[in-house]
Order: structure tokens, then sequence, then C-alpha cells
């Protein structure tokens, strides 16, 4: 396995960031969230990007905010690799066209997943939510112990392996039920 | 705008600029004088916070309190923009950038996607026996990826099955041949290459090679029916050709073999080949089945190869 820094990973597939960002922010204001900043990018040890918004008092509106990007950066992974799978896994080409769908896609499926700063979030608000005996803070905690997960695989890859998944191998199977 | 009065001096200050500590609310210079006390302990001071002035935009209110958002007081404006927290124009042409990419991709890759339909298309026929059209829709996903051999070679495979099934053996051999050569484990088409083969000796009236082509068949799948049938056709051409007995008792040994196991269901068309091989044997003339039946047509029960 070869350790490759947060930021030049994050550097390579920026368009997922973006996304990931977008997708909270999108998720605000369908929920009627207050956004105060928006950092779409930037090239941070740390941090590639950030969404500051008010605190959210509805915990399902808090558990769509959180997981917003799982459904979008996810959906647009689908949606822009689509055209390049087929070409790639069963012709074996390797175009110009289909290597930059399946960057922009992939790169866009890898960061789906809700960081751990999102994930922290939705455990607060479900232990609180549970004791006022909200069904879906109960289903959320297998959800964020997922999501944890698959933050500490990321030092192998599951992001990478996530985005590929989906980019690479569902269409074929969308279109194999067809 | 709210005004607090310092605890210390009695100065009247903008309650924004106050800070508040043990209950006590303190001006700024007070309480830049205290801070550099050491005795004087500062943890848990706050900010006060003006419920009229906007701590977004710094807006006054006046004396009405404005609602607080969680964070700090908020005028409609702020709270407005804030739920309307906007997508910068670089962000939305990015999305529509990637979404066009997207849609771009699916036009240039559109020829992958026809092809792959008409691979499905093509197997679901050969699945069903139509072997031509199978063949011919294939051929046509091939022309739209030319670069891929893998693809140009399945359709040649099944250009050269619509050959076999056509009866055109002689021109159906080199491509199941082709296939072989590539795909050495392949044993189905190479036995469907053994009976082209074998075919294509019958039309060449090679009756020596259809003989050892059926032998080589039968020891691939010694169990199966047809292919001893095979056989026994192959030598009963043997026969009539050379006159050897061997080929005769071979010819009988084989059908009374395939006669004895054949489920009933089967035993029609297997009798009716019979019947075939055995003219063979009676009258030592070697005709095609077409001719056969020419001859013979109260003899067609069936359409048993």
């Amino acid at each position: 396995m070869i350790p490759i820094p947060g930021f030049l990973i994050s550097l390579a597939t920026f368009p997922g960031v973006i996304v990931h960002e977008v997708a909270h922010q999108l998720f605000c204001r369908l929920g009627g969230v207050p956004v105060y900043e928006v950092r779409y990018f930037q090239v941070d040890l740390k941090v590639a990007g950030y969404v500051i918004h008010a605190p959210v008092k509805d915990f399902g509106t808090a558990f769509l905010v959180s997981i917003g990007p799982l459904l979008v950066n996810t959906l647009l992974c689908l949606a822009i690799c689509f055209p390049a799978s087929i070409p790639y896994r069963t012709f074996g080409d390797r175009g110009l066209v289909t290597y930059f769908l399946l960057w922009l896609g992939v790169s866009i499926g890898m960061h789906a997943f809700p960081s751990t700063v999102d994930a922290q979030q939705i455990w607060q608000s479900a232990r609180a939510e549970v004791a006022r005996r909200n069904l879906l803070a109960l289903l959320a905690f297998p959800f964020v112990i997922l999501v944890f997960i698959a933050n500490l695989l990321r030092v192998i890859w599951f992001d990478a392996l996530y985005g590929f998944f989906i980019g690479v191998i569902v269409p074929g199977w969308i279109l194999g039920a067809l | 705008m709210r005004e607090v009065t310092c605890s210390r001096c009695g100065r009247s200050v903008p309650m924004n600029d106050s800070t508040i500590h043990e209950e006590q609310t303190y001006c700024a210079a007070c309480a830049g004088e205290l801070k550099e006390q050491p005795e004087v302990s500062w943890v848990g001071a706050r900010q006060g916070v003006d419920p009229t002035v906007c701590g977004w935009c710094g807006r006054d209110n006046g004396s009405s309190p404005l609602p607080s958002d969680g964070v700090a007081p908020v005028c409609s404006d702020c709270h407005e923009r804030h739920l309307r927290y906007p997508f910068p124009l670089w962000v939305q042409l990015f999305l529509v950038v990637a979404l066009a990419a997207a849609a771009g991709g699916m036009v240039a890759n559109a020829r992958f996607f026809r092809a792959w339909t008409g691979i499905r298309q093509a197997n679901r026929e050969m699945g069903l026996g139509l072997f031509e059209s199978g063949a011919t829709r294939l051929a046509a996903a091939a022309a739209q990826v030319p670069e891929s051999k893998d693809l140009a070679a399945l359709a040649q495979l099944y250009r050269g099955m619509s050959l076999l099934q056509l009866d055109r053996s002689v021109e159906a051999v080199p491509l199941l041949r082709e296939w072989i050569k590539q795909h050495p484990d392949d044993e189905n088409i190479l036995r469907f290459a053994l009976i082209a083969e074998s075919n294509a000796a019958f039309d060449a009236r090679q009756y020596e090679r259809m003989y050892q082509k059926a032998v080589e068949l039968r020891a691939r799948a010694p169990d199966e029916d047809w292919l001893l049938l095979r056989v026994a056709s192959a030598a009963a051409c043997q026969y009539a050709e050379t006159g050897e007995e061997r080929y005769r008792r071979e010819t009988e040994e084989l059908i009374r073999m395939v006669q004895g196991r054949v489920p009933p269901a089967q035993s029609g068309e297997v009798e009716e080949f019979a019947e075939r091989i055995r003219h063979r044997l009676d009258s030592r003339q070697i005709i095609d089945r077409d001719e056969y039946y020419r001859r013979f047509p109260e003899r067609q029960r069936s359409t048993a190869p």
C-alpha cells in the first residue's frame, strides 16, 4: 500500500470535494438551514472543504444534511461514469473521453462518504433523539458506525474502491438487468 | 441598539462592546484593565450580545430585539441570505460542465452501447437457434467497434456457426478453426469444428477423412448418442466405398448400441437416421439426406440430422 498525503488525493480528485460541499449546502437549503460560509475547495493539509451552517434542531434534517454527499456524489458518479463503464469494461476502450469520464465520476464517487465530523454530528444528535424515542435516530446508529468504518478504511483506499464500484461495476449491473 | 452601564466606571456603552463576567458588565476599557490584574480570574467571561443588532451585518433594529438563528441575532435580510446562500457561478458552471461531459460522453460512446445491445440481441438469437440472424447482428455490432479484436473473433465464430447450421460446412471450417486457434480450451466449439470438418469431408466425398473426424469427435464425448450415430454414418460410407466388412460390422454395432439405450422420446429420430445409414450398407450408395428423402419421401418422419 502506498501512503499518499490526503491533500494530494484531494487535489487530484477535487471535483469530488466540490460536489461533497455542494451536497451539504443543497440539503441545508432544502431543509431550511441557514448557511454562513462555504469553502468548496482549498489546498489545506487538514480540511479540503467545509460548510458552516446553523445548528439543526430537527434530527431528520440534520441526518439529511450529513448524508447529502452520499446521495448526491453517488448519483452523480453513476451518471458521469455510465457512458464510460461499458466501453471500459466490455470493450477495453482506453480513449480520452472514457478516461476523462472515469476520472471525473470516480473522483466524485470517492468523496461520497460523510466525513468523520459529519458522522460525529449525526452521532451526537442521534444520542439525544433516541431518548425521545425517535426511530430514525435509532436506525441512524448502524449507519454512523458504517461511516466511521468507511473513514477508517480510507487508508486502504476504500473511498476509491467505492467510487470505482459505483462508477464502473454498478452501471454494468443496471444494464444487465434491463 | 441597547446600551449598558459599566459596573466598574458607570459609563454607558453599546451592549455589543461590553464584557460580562460573574454577572457584572464591564466596558471595554475596564475589562482590559481587569484582565491585566493577575489576581482576577477571567474564566467564563463573555462578550455582550445586543439582541437588537444583527450579529451578521450590524444593522440596528432600534429597540426591538431580533430573532436568533442559534448563533447570533439575525435581521430578516441576513436570515434570508443565509437560507439562500448562493451557489457561486463557477460552481454552477462546474456542475453544468460535469453533466454536459456525461451527456457528451454518452454521444461520443454511443457506438459502444449500440454494439453492446447488438451483442445481447445476438446472444439471445443464438440461444434460440436463430444462428443466421444472430451472426448478422453480431457482425453489425463488431463493425461498430472495429478496434475490438475479441468482438471481431466472436463475430467470425457466430458466422461459422451460422454457416454450419446452413449446411455450408466447407465455409464454416476455417472460421471455427480460427476461434479454436485463439481459444484452444473451448471444447464446445472444437466439437462444432469437428462436425463441420466431418460434414465438409462428406461433401468432398473424402469418406476416410469423414470417418477420422467422426471418430475424433466420438473420443471427446463417448456417451453422446448422436456422435455414435455420426461414426456409424461415416463407417457406412467407408463400407459403401471400400466394401470392407469391418466397417459394416462397426456400423451395425453402433446402431444397436444407440437403439438399446436411447430414451423413448428420441427413438423415432434415431430410427429414421439409422434407416438412412442402413440404406448405405444395403445399397452401397452414398447419397445425402435431401436426395434420400427425395427418393423415399414416405420415410421422412422428423427433422433428424
